[in-house]
């Protein structure tokens, strides 16, 4: 399978301030890859344009084996491939149903098919008794929940999730890692993370990266960078210290 | 108090009566201003939506126009239209002037700014995370600009709302380019001008009373279509 | 969702409820303004027809009477129908209007007092140079009408129940003939707007001289018929009864007219227009 990204020198600015500036990335295909680094470095805006929703001001970007060009068609065509959990889980209004089914109605899946498979997604994360409830009424942790089920259920190759657990309570967090774990393994999905929980980080990734200031400090297998850090910075971080 | 209770009594005995020429203005008024209003969404609702969406040169300002011509004095707008339909006008061939067709022309003028720049400020008001959401789940950009439009609905119907308020309520625009002609272009707002002028207070009231009532009629038809389309509406609960 | 809809209906219909009440009670209020002014210049209220205050001739006239009598007229200028209902709410101390029949009722309704002949005015039918109904130089502004409704040429009415309006009625009536159909078209509008429409519908009106004059050069529409004894229209003013309405002020009031029916008034009336128009607009007939 084609290395689904591959970055070189992205650099992307707001006004005057550099926010990301990557020289080299590339992610291969049905890794579980994590992405480290304090608030504000740039974890998401890297993200963000990954999945093609913000135009990087430099350098180049393949996905998914083609150079990407942010031409109308391929962007949908790349972007029918992959689906992310926003950060803050943003709910449309409308039911729970609503919301998992969005991806599958925007690809004009049949009624009958839709309705299966956000039960089963539904199902997935434990949230079957809230199908008809009003998503913006959900807790934190729920609406994360239907965040990921609304994700999984257009069965992308790609998965961005952006601090997907960080309300979710210990024992569901240990059941969506399963999933997590479950879809990689089946589905042969790649899946690219951000979390804070190193622990999570830990237990799921099989290649790490760590972010500070736009720039990638230190990257590796999640076993090298975790027991032995090369970089300082890393460690500090690693340790808990605030050094940034 | 006289007045009132006269006006009152008048009213309603006007609407149960079904006084031929009080129905033919009620009807009239209705027609032109529902109409006004469609054609206002029409154009102000995508205008609206593209303006905020879109990146084009000098945006602060065309929104900035729209603002200022949401406060378009009517007379004003009536003039324009006026203008362009006297006989010496541009559009004078046409003769429309004193029809029904140019007192829409003239509310369209001071409806779809309205429509046009509320539906801005509200697709303004969401979050950049409407539109990722959508893409991220592979929406195409149609389909993204209506989920973004479906969450910008309650300003958008805010926009409809206060956009049907002004034209139905409106006088000086129509009273010029409708002239107020009797079984002709006469609608409830000229009427009343005419029967304050009269003298007839109390039937006066009695007309302001069946327009206060139809825009009462009319926002409740819009309020109840909107509940049973969307069901789920947050009210922010204070203690 | 029945409750919550009902509840709606009735806050609805509270809001419109106590608008009305506010439209009511403004209506009631009792003017009470003198109260507080100094004495030097006291307040008067004249209501009177548009086309005295859009001629020009109150703001000739009135700074002489005020500088006689000590008194600051406020103007209020609106059609006769509205300033008689203005005398019958006492909400104005004096008016100046011109509809005998209204003003008659008037006072036998007890309203007013004193009704004094101040001066006439005359009106003309003016329409296109094209005169679809042959009516230029006619004599007779019966004859007029009549040929008018033959040829069902467009004919526009204020229809407002306005001095005028009620003038263009008696004349139908006069002459026979209840005016109705596409050609006859009733706007609902002062002299001025009633013109205006008359001109871009190329259609016959009847209008006073003194607005005549004063817009004409605005439009194209020619005079057709003048001088004819029913196109002259009489102005009165009348004192608001004391006896109805404690709080008028009759004195100022009667001062008023008895000013407008002197030497001096009648003379100032007579001379106004004369400079403007090489015509006078008013013709003064007090007894
Ligand atoms: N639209 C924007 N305009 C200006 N600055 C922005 C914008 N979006 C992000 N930034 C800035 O870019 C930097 C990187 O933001 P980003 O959201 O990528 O951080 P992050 O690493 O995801 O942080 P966190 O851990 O808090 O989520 C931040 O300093 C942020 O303030
Ligand atoms: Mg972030």
């Amino acid at each position: 399978m084609k290395t689904p990204f591959k970055l070189h020198n992205i650099v992307k600015r707001y006004g005057e301030r550099e926010v990301l500036n990557i020289d080299q990335l590339s992610i291969p295909a049905g890794n579980i890859y994590t992405i480290l680094g304090p608030n504000g470095s740039g974890k998401s805006t890297l993200l963000r344009i990954m999945a093609l929703l913000l135009v990087n001001d430099e350098g180049q970007l393949e996905v998914l084996g083609e150079k990407v060009i942010w031409q109308k068609g391929q962007l949908l065509r790349l972007r029918r491939q992959m689906s992310m959990v926003t950060q803050t889980s943003f709910m449309f209004q409308g039911s729970v149903y609503y919301n998992v089914a969005y991806g599958l109605r925007a690809r004009q899946m049949s009624a009958k098919k839709v309705r299966r498979q956000v039960g089963e997604m539904l199902e997935m994360v434990g949230m079957t008794a809230y199908r008809d409830a009003d998503a913006r009424t959900l807790s934190g942790g729920e609406r994360q929940k239907v965040a990921i089920a609304r994700a999984l259920a257009v069965n992308p190759r790609v998965l961005f999730l952006d601090e997907p657990t960080s309300n979710i309570d210990l024992a569901s967090a240990t059941d969506i890692e399963n999933h997590i774990r479950q879809i990689n393994k089946q589905r042969k999905t790649t899946i690219i993370m951000v979390t804070h929980n190193l622990f999570q980080a830990r237990r799921l990734a099989d290649e790490v990266m760590f972010i500070s200031d736009g720039r990638i400090i230190e990257k590796g297998t999640a076993e090298e960078l975790f027991s032995q850090p090369r970089d300082e910075r890393t460690a500090a971080f690693l340790r808990g210290e605030t050094v940034f | 108090m006289e007045i009132l209770v006269q006006g009152l009594k008048e009213g309603f005995l006007l609407i149960w009566q079904m006084d031929a020429e009080i129905f033919d203005v009620t009807l009239l008024s209705l027609q032109v201003s529902l109409t006004a209003l469609v054609l206002s969404a029409l154009i102000g609702v995508p205008l609206g939506a593209a303006l905020a969406l879109t990146k084009v040169r000098g945006k602060q300002v065309i929104l900035n126009t729209v603002y200022t011509l949401m406060g378009l004095p009517p007379v004003l707008a009536g003039l324009l239209v006026y203008l362009l339909l006297t006989s010496r006008g541009l559009l004078g061939q046409y003769e429309l002037l004193f029809t029904p067709a140019a007192m829409v022309m003239a509310q369209v003028l001071l409806a779809a700014p309205i429509v046009c720049g509320l539906t801005a400020r509200a697709v303004l008001a969401l979050n950049q995370e409407v539109y990722d959401t959508a893409a991220t789940l592979g929406a195409t950009r149609r389909q993204a600009t209506l989920s973004i439009m479906r969450e910008a609905r309650m300003g958008i119907i805010a926009a409809l709302t206060t956009a049907l308020g002004r034209v139905i309520a409106e006088v000086g625009a129509v009273m010029l380019v409708g002239g107020n002609i009797r079984w002709s272009t006469r609608v409830l707002t000229t009427s009343i001008v005419l029967e304050t002028r009269m003298g007839n207070f109390s039937t006066a009231i009695a007309i302001g009373i069946i327009l206060l009532t139809i825009s009462f009629a009319i926002n409740l038809f819009i309020l109840t279509l909107e509940k049973r389309t969307f069901r789920y509406e947050n009210t922010i609960q204070i203690t | 969702m029945f409750k919550k809809s009902k509840l709606t209906l009735i806050i609805g219909l509270l809001m419109i409820f106590m608008m009305s009440v506010l439209a009511g009670c403004a209506q009631e209020e009792a003017p009470d303004q003198s109260a507080d002014q100094p004495p030097a210049a006291k307040e008067l209220k004249l209501a009177t027809t548009t086309s005295t205050e859009d001629s020009g001739l109150l703001d000739y006239i009135l700074p002489e009477f005020e500088k006689d009598a000590n008194y600051k007229v406020q103007v209020i200028a609106v059609g006769t129908g509205q300033a008689i209902e203005m005398g019958e709410a006492g909400d104005v101390d004096v008016i100046l209007v011109h509809s005998r029949a209204a003003e008659d009722k008037f006072v036998e309704d007890g309203f007013g007092v004193d009704r004094r002949d101040v001066m006439y005015n005359d009106y003309l039918i003016i329409g296109s140079t094209e005169d679809p109904a042959g009516i230029k130089g006619e004599a007779d502004v019966l004859k007029a009408f009549v040929a008018i409704q033959e040829k069902q040429a467009p004919f526009v009415s204020r229809g407002d129940n306005s001095g005028t309006d009620k003038k263009e009625k008696g004349i139908w009536k006069k002459a026979e003939i209840t005016p109705e159909g596409d050609w006859y078209i009733e706007v609902g509008q002062g002299m001025g707007d009633t013109f205006r429409m008359a001109d871009e519908k190329k259609a016959y009106t009847l209008i006073d001289r003194a607005t005549y004059l004063a817009l004409k050069d605005n439009y194209q529409l020619e005079p057709m018929v003048e001088g004819s004894p029913d196109l002259l229209n009489p102005y009165g003013v009348i004192p608001v009864n004391p006896e109805k309405y404690a709080h008028v002020d009759f004195e100022g009031a009667t001062a008023f007219a008895e000013w407008l029916t002197s030497e001096k008034g009648q003379q100032m009336i007579g001379e106004f227009g004369v400079d403007e128009y090489g015509q006078a607009l008013f013709v003064p007939d007090a007894k």
